[in-house]
């Protein structure tokens, strides 16, 4: 008997289908509206979250956390609902929540506009027309909402479901019936190794709360995973944190057959003066460490000439304890160079290794490189924005040869992780022919050695002594180049360049 | 064209009110804070504000109801809606009933006075275009 | 017309590959260090048999385009300041004009690049050679050990030369971009001038205008380098029409040369992307420190020509040829370092890039695993 989660736009027929199933069934029904309630009372601030989408400012705000507990929480919350292996779950992104557990039936469900319209209408009281500006708004909202909280844009992909139902010539009963049938397919009965995936859930998620919930590991990037009951915290090196701490906060954590406290071992340090975690130096890094298991630490370096007009930067404010009402004190308010923003999307991905921002040059950069952890891989991105394009990239280089030598350790540019192997058919070509040219000019100077050597040199040169001048003009560069190529491509195709 | 404008803040919870109110008055406005929402809504009617901050989710009177009445009877107010059980539901009804924005609680000072600056601008353009015509 | 007589070389496979190897070490010397072809492969093909004029001749023609493919490619890698090159090349040549006015105002008889004739000039010369290129070679060495001892300086080139001339900011101040450095126009007139004397008297332009770029005007080493190299090319093609006019090129031994110096250049320019900063000084002291010794040996063949010191003129001999020992060490040796530097860095290098690049193929493929295994 499966868990079934029902997937479908706000103001469709998903709690009806999720009502009339609870009616066939007798299964726990839960709802989406619900558990948002609950998460708000859990004290998880998704008002935050809300803001985030619908007022696209924000985007300075540290909002990854936060996300983080939200779906640990839904998760948590989901898998206590659970009663014999059935519950029915209806919302809008069911499909995604509890990923690899196989006794899920992910129903994608299909309401026609004119009964979304029909129900807003109902529901808000609201003019027809107001009710479709309403309906296509919101959609976008939810658009943006999965974007952002499941970091899954392809909500409609019909690969996420095991099935789609469209209400434009079914209707409820019918659907819930066809669902209903489905359930009782022995593909979908739980097995023991889709419980064991389903506790293990829970177990990460009640982790991940609790650490949060605990004063000392609030504040901590730590990565949560559990397999067959043995739960796993990464923290990161250089963290106010460490296995007793983490153990301390866990200590009331149920079904918990193991528990595993790692310090990250492998970690990249990526440094440069702003980042953008949409860039391509980014997604490269974040491959990298995806492919490592390495965690990243960011360090943001700010020149000095221009930090001496920036007052040194504030630490971040701690939230008082008293109650608002939801009304809260302005953070402090700098610009970071966008180290915010990648900081919260590697703490998405569950790689952040820290984050650090400091005043100063080169000499700073050494120092800061040398008292740090034990890296894997140094990336340089852009530096020295300031200076003109030549200066950047020397500075850059001499800075990557730099942190190689004082910490030992691989030290690589941006720009060298971007260009892939750049030798083409096109160079090869280009190779063989001037390679050709060359051969050619060689041979026939050297097969035609006496009227040449007049010409420089013998009975020709002294009649025209400025001919030799320019032949030598025009014949030396025109040798160097074609040479030059060949030399250059075929120390490009063995990678020295 | 003036630079001040008048403020009412309705919320249930009294330190809603006490938090925002000198703010706004450090922006240089006139505010009167309510905690019920039906006196306000008498209060409102004798002296309407150019602007209205109003919780959704109260005891005696919902925020949205207060967004229609006020919508019905003084179109040039803009009402500012801040609630702690957001959804983006809600958030895309009250902007379909009229609102001028809509924020989640919890919210940072510096989102609501972009918003209150924002209103501020659009009743300055609006009185304008008023004289222009 | 003397020069009629002229014999161009027969040149047999032998003859040619050693041209191609000396090609190459010159080429790995001046793409690393920004000069060093000319001071090793000239005497290397005089060795060879090639005849001393017809030797500066092909050198110096090849000097051409190879300064213009190396400094090319030093381009690409922002390591040439083109606006610094031409205030320096102007200034040079001024106290390249002044060197040979002094120069043969002091020796009646004459003195000219590599054709000096009497042994008075060439005592003068090496004297002045081995006194300022060992001067400069020991600062440079004495700079690297202490750099290295406090780290507090970072390692890079002391800047105490440099800040000291930087004090004389009388205007008009002229800013470098791609050197990213300030300074006066009257202490780069003075650098350039005195360079220019310098080269212009000893022979050998590379070894005074880099470590002055480097430590008196402050420019960062691999920059110096650069445009030293550009610098080059025009003095490069300058000797080489004037030489070609008077018929003295062999062009075939040019052509030799370009086969090892094009491919060595490009080695030596990627090691200076690659190598840190601190060897190239130490590459560049080391092989000026070989080329003084090199030439402070064949001194007192030189003081007995003169009468100045009693010893068996059958003595010379050994003198000379452990001053070409020397010689030939020094750009091979110096060759090597390089090689073992460009090698090891491009090893690392190649194992880094190997390791991402497979990061970055296998990763894509389970990028939504979700989607792909639950779909079934």
């Amino acid at each position: 008997m499966p868990i079934i989660m029902i997937s479908g736009a706000p103001h469709g027929q998903s709690e009806a289908l999720a009502k009339r199933l609870q009616e066939l069934t007798g299964w726990p029904l839960l709802g989406r509206q619900v558990l948002l309630e609950e998460a708000r009372k859990a004290g998880i601030k998704v008002g935050r979250l809300i803001n985030a989408v619908i007022r696209s400012v924000g985007s300075q705000e540290k909002l990854a956390r936060e996300k983080d507990l939200y779906l640990a929480f839904i998760t948590k919350r989901l898998c206590e609902s659970v009663i014999d292996d059935n519950l029915i779950y209806y919302g809008r992104f069911g499909h995604l929540l509890c990923p690899g557990v196989s006794h899920r039936i992910r129903v994608g469900l299909t309401t026609p506009m004119h009964q979304r319209v029909k129900n807003v209408m109902q529901q808000l009281n609201l003019p027809q027309e107001k009710a479709i500006t309403y309906l296509e708004q919101i959609d976008a909202d939810v658009e943006k909402w999965s974007k952002f909280i499941h970091r899954e844009t392809a909500g409609h992909d019909p690969r996420y479901y095991d099935i789609c139902l469209n209400l434009q010539h079914i209707n409820i009963d019918y659907a819930a019936e066809m669902i209903h049938q489905m359930s009782e397919l022995p593909e979908f009965a739980a097995t023991k190794q889709s419980r064991r995936q389903l506790e293990d859930l829970l177990l990460a998620a009640r982790a991940r709360l609790l650490l949060a919930a605990n004063d000392q590991t609030r504040n901590a990037e730590l990565g949560v995973r559990a397999k067959d009951g043995v739960l796993t915290v990464t923290y990161m090196p250089r963290q106010k944190v460490d296995e007793n701490t983490i153990k301390n906060a866990l200590a009331d954590l149920e079904g918990c057959r193991e528990q595993l406290c790692t310090m990250a071992e492998t970690s990249i340090l990526w440094i440069q003066e702003r980042f953008d975690p949409e860039s391509e130096s980014f997604s490269q890094i974040n491959q990298l460490a995806q492919r490592w298991g390495a965690a990243v630490e960011l360090l943001r370096v700010v020149p000095s000439t221009e930090a001496e007009k920036k007052p040194a930067q504030a630490e971040p404010v701690q939230q008082s304890a008293e109650y608002t009402g939801g009304v809260e004190d302005d953070g402090p308010e700098i610009d970071d160079g966008g180290l915010t923003r990648t900081m919260d999307e590697l703490i998405a991905e569950g790689r952040f290794a820290g984050a650090r921002t400091i005043y100063g040059d080169k000499k700073d950069i050494l120092d800061v490189c040398q008292e740090g952890g034990n890296y894997s891989l140094v990336v340089i991105g852009d530096m020295f924005l300031e200076k003109g394009h030549e200066a950047r990239m020397r500075d850059t280089r001499e800075l990557a040869i730099g942190i190689r030598d004082s910490i030992k350790v691989p030290v690589i540019t941006a720009n060298e992780m971007q260009s892939r192997f750049l030798f083409g058919k096109r160079h090869l070509v280009r190779l063989l022919a001037f390679a050709a040219l060359v051969a050619c000019i060689y041979l026939l100077v050297f097969h035609f050695q006496e009227p040449i050597l007049s010409l420089l040199g013998g009975k020709l040169h002294e009649k025209m002594k400025w001919l030799s001048s320019l032949a030598v003009a025009i014949f030396v560069p025109v040798v160097a180049y074609c040479y030059s190529t060949v030399t250059g491509l075929l120390l490009k195709a063995v990678g020295i360049d | 064209m003036k630079e001040t404008v008048s403020i009412m803040v309705i919320d249930d919870e009294p330190v809603v009110g006490q938090r925002l109110k000198p703010m706004l008055e450090d922006m240089g406005h006139q505010v009167e804070v309510f905690v019920n929402p039906v006196e306000a809504m008498e209060h409102f009617k004798n002296n309407p504000t150019d602007i209205v901050i109003t919780d959704i989710r109260m005891d005696d009177m919902e925020g949205i109801e207060i967004l229609e009445q006020i919508q019905f009877n003084h179109q040039e107010t803009k009402v500012v809606m801040i609630t702690g059980y957001a959804t983006l539901e809600l958030a895309r009804e009250s902007m379909a009933k009229g609102a001028f924005d809509f924020i989640a609680k919890p919210f940072k000072f510096k989102e609501i006075r972009n918003t209150i600056s924002k209103a501020v601008d659009a009743i300055k353009a609006e009185s304008k275009s008023r004289v222009g015509a | 017309m003397e020069h009629l007589v002229v014999h161009f070389l027969h040149i047999d496979l032998a003859t040619a590959l050693q041209v191609v190897l000396l090609g190459f070490i010159g080429g790995v010397l001046s793409g690393f260090i920004g000069s060093g072809g000319a001071f090793f492969m000239t005497p290397g093909m005089m060795n060879l048999g090639v005849e001393g004029v017809i030797a500066v001749a092909s050198n110096i023609t090849h000097k051409f385009g190879k300064a213009m493919v190396g400094s090319r490619k030093h381009g690409e890698a922002g390591n040439v300041d083109k606006k610094l090159a031409i205030f320096l090349l102007v200034t040079a040549v001024a106290g390249i004009q002044l060197a040979v006015f002094i120069n043969s105002m002091l020796f009646r008889g004459g003195t000219g690049h590599g054709s000096a004739k009497g042994a008075g000039a060439n005592l003068y010369i090496s004297i002045v050679f081995s006194t300022i290129l060992l001067f400069v070679a020991l600062s440079m060495l004495r700079d690297l050990i202490n750099s290295s001892r406090n780290k507090e300086e970072g390692g890079g080139p002391s800047q105490k030369l440099a800040r000291f001339f930087k004090r004389f900011n009388l205007p008009p101040i002229i800013y470098f971009k791609v050197a990213d450095i300030r300074v006066s126009l009257w202490v780069l007139l003075g650098v350039g001038v005195a360079t220019g004397y310098l080269a212009g008297t000893i022979g050998v332009g590379g070894f005074i205008g880099v470590p002055a770029m480097i430590y008196i005007l402050g420019v960062p080493t691999a920059v110096a380098t650069g445009t030293e190299l550009f610098l080059a090319m025009f003095m490069g093609a300058y000797g080489a029409l004037s030489y070609a006019y008077q018929g003295f090129v062999d062009i075939r031994l040019t052509m030799l040369l370009y086969l090892g110096s094009l491919l060595g250049i490009y080695l030596g320019v990627f090691g200076v992307k690659v190598v840190h900063e601190k060897i190239i000084r130490l590459v560049t002291s080391l092989i000026i420190l070989l080329c003084v010794l090199s030439r402070v040996i064949a001194i007192p063949v030189y003081l007995r020509q003169l009468n100045l010191l009693n010893m068996d003129p059958s003595l010379d001999v050994y003198f000379n040829m452990t001053s070409k020992f020397f010689l030939f060490a020094s750009g091979i040796t110096g060759c090597l370092v390089i090689l073992f530097f460009v090698i090891r860095a491009y090893r690392q290098r190649r194992g880094i890039q190997h390791s991402i690049r497979v990061a970055c193929q296998d990763t894509s493929a389970d990028l939504k695993p979700e989607a792909v295994t639950t779909t079934g």
